[in-house]
């Protein structure tokens, strides 16, 4: 503690002399009860000087005391008073019971809440189901995007798991949590969902086979079931990447599309894996490598033969609708559409008008405190819980009542925005940090693909590690770790760019009136406030 | 599977592997087993989990438990696909290595 600390408070004054019961009753009780200050006289005008001196008379009791004076309960006790402890004391009790009183009190209004809103919507958890035992509850779908920042990608899901499960549990209503481990997926989910759908409405694509079962719903009761369930966002990143997976979904071509395979074509000719002409074979490994400390991310094949383009501007294709530069051309949109293409009508790509109705969203706000600089920030909203449960239980009663407006872009692409000046240091550095990743990966990755073709070519023997370990990495396993490590990277650049604080939500005019979401009640209204 | 038990030169018309019909009664006692497991749990879960949460109350399911169920009987499965696949690698490994587990 650096705070001054007080001077110490003046010891308690002592005790009025107590226990002297043989003195008191000898004395002459006053008339009007009034203490008689023992006379300093008295102890003087002894006569007898070696006697001890008397001790001070006491004062005698008055009141019930004085009732009680001969039962035998101590005098000290019939005279006690409270006391207030010492300062320190008060200051240490006080902080104590303020917290802890805090912290008690946020529980139970807590739990408060819950009990009062699972009694709320419990009735309708006890409605018998629609169809019997082959019947289909309502199932809304629920998306959490990852947080920047945040290494655990779970948390927005768990975050509706606490405060707004339970609600839909007692109501009978059931959830789907789609995972989304990377930035963008979401949107990429979204995405591919709707370009099937669109497809499959064009007889591009064929449908899923349906089985003529009982209890299986045919397409459209699946389509009803979809529209009466609804969406939930958790936090503003998900609905930013959710409104980006719509208009790629809807707004774009209806072109066969799969993201892995996107990224596996942007890899495929950058020429990291490239055979090496043998004449220069030796030369280039002893050049490659200074060109790779100075331009960052060289493709090796650059300093040969062969297309070469630089991977160190992968950045680019990561951004949505970045125009093309000629390598994303020849590789990326040219080369998968090639056998699509031509079988298309091009007025399939125009998006459909009017679009199709969607579920309505709820739009479920979330900060996620990450780092050192935010303790304060979870330490507070550790003692507000309240502030979470309520806001859950607000959300769910909104989504169990189906209480739904339309979407206003002027108010709901606001949404939450104020927890984005939480993002850390390490969630605005991403971008950063994966070029720097992917930089020292492919330069430990050219040794070890020579080395791994050397192998095959059988031109070199195990070496004793690899004996040792009973495992020589081949360069198609290369690939494979190589392609993993890709659609990490890339699939986060991606995510990160439609998510980050600087960019807008994306909105498009043509969707006024399409998207509804749950209306959730103002401050003051409902039963938590 | 029959090169397995040497049921290729023995199958007579007419008459039966008693190999196999032992293989199918270990079969379908597990399944009932499983199946067994399955109801008791998730009944003990959701239909009678307090005798006064409503308990038969209706002739009909009620929403809330047919949620229940679904998603117990979709966990059971997992949890039951993901014990099976750490049991039988563990089985590997103690055939390959002699110990269970150590």
């Amino acid at each position: 503690m650096s705070t001054p600390t007080p001077p110490p408070p003046p010891s308690p004054s002592p005790p009025p002399l107590q226990g002297n019961y043989s003195a008191s009753p000898a004395l002459p009780p006053t008339p009007g009860g009034k203490v008689i200050p023992p006379a300093p006289a008295a102890t003087t005008s002894t006569p007898t000087p070696n006697a001890i001196p008397p001790k001070p008379e006491l004062a005698p009791l008055t009141g019930f005391r004085s009732a009680l004076q001969h039962t035998g309960i101590p005098r000290s006790v019939l005279l006690y008073k409270p006391r207030l402890p010492s300062q320190r004391w008060m200051i240490f009790w006080s902080v104590l019971g303020t917290v802890s009183f805090t912290y008690y009190y946020d529980r139970k209004e807590c739990e408060r809440i819950r009990r009062e809103t699972i009694e709320r919507v419990q009735s309708r958890g006890q409605e018998p189901l629609e169809g019997g035992s082959l019947g289909v509850p309502r199932r809304v779908v629920v998306w959490g995007g990852k947080w920047g920042g945040d290494e655990d990608e779970d948390r927005a899901l768990r975050y509706f798991r606490k405060y707004v499960k339970p609600y839909l549990v007692a109501a009978g209503i059931d959830y789907h949590l789609p995972t989304s481990p990377l930035h963008g997926s979401i949107t990429r989910q979204i995405h591919a969902q709707v370009l099937s759908t669109r497809r499959q409405a064009l007889g591009l694509e064929s449908p899923k086979p349906h089985l003529d079962l009982p209890g299986v719903l045919s397409p459209e009761e699946v389509r009803q079931k979809e529209l009466e369930g609804g969406v939930v966002l958790v936090g503003r990143q998900s609905m930013k990447e959710f409104l980006e997976g719509l208009r790629r979904g809807w707004m774009g071509g209806v072109d066969s599309w799969d993201w892995e395979k996107e990224v596996e074509n942007k890899l495929e000719n950058d020429g990291v894996f490239e055979e090496r002409v043998e004449s220069v074979n030796l030369p280039v490994s002893v050049d490659s490598s200074e060109t790779l400390t100075e331009q960052h991310l060289v493709d090796p094949a650059a300093t040969t033969t062969a297309p070469s383009k630089p991977i160190g501007g992968l950045g680019f294709l990561s951004r949505p609708g970045a125009p093309p530069s000629t390598f994303s051309m020849g590789m990326g949109s040219d080369l998968p559409n090639t056998p699509a293409t031509p079988l298309i009508p091009s007025h399939y790509h125009v998006p459909p008008s009017p679009l199709p109705p969607q579920p309505p969203i709820l739009l479920l706000p979330f900060v996620n405190h990450v780092g050192f600089m935010q303790i304060p920030q979870m330490i507070g909203s550790w003692f507000n819980e309240r502030r979470r449960v309520s806001a859950g239980s607000q959300a769910a009663l909104a989504l169990i009542e189906s209480r739904t407006r339309p979407f206003d872009p002027l108010v709901d692409l606001e949404f939450d925005k104020g927890s984005e000046r939480f993002y850390n240091k390490a969630a605005k550095e991403l971008p950063k940090r994966i070029e720097t990743a992917r930089k020292d990966y492919y330069e430990a990755l050219r040794p070890r693909v020579e080395e791994a073709r050397k192998y095959e070519l059988g031109q070199r023997e195990m070496t004793d590690e690899e004996k040792k370990s009973g495992k020589v990495w081949r360069v198609d396993e290369l690939k494979e770790e190589r392609k993993k490590k890709e659609l990490r990277w890339m699939g986060n650049q991606e995510g990160w760019e439609i998510v980050r604080p600087e960019s807008e939500p994306t909105w498009d005019q043509r969707w006024e009136a399409w998207l509804n979401v749950f209306d959730l009640p103002k401050n003051g209204e409902g039963p938590d406030k | 599977m029959s090169f397995l038990f040497g049921g290729g030169n023995r199958s007579v018309e007419g008459s039966v592997d008693p190999a196999k019909i032992e293989m199918a009664m270990a079969e379908l006692d597990m399944i009932t087993d499983v199946f067994n497991r399955l109801v008791t749990s998730c009944h003990t879960k959701c239909i009678s989990s307090t005798p006064n949460n409503h308990r038969y109350i209706e002739g009909e399911l009620l929403k809330g438990e047919s949620v229940c169920i679904d998603r117990c009987t979709a966990k059971f499965f997992e949890v039951n696909k993901k014990v099976g696949e750490r049991m039988s690698a563990m089985g590997n490994a103690a055939q390959s290595s002699g110990t269970f587990g150590r």
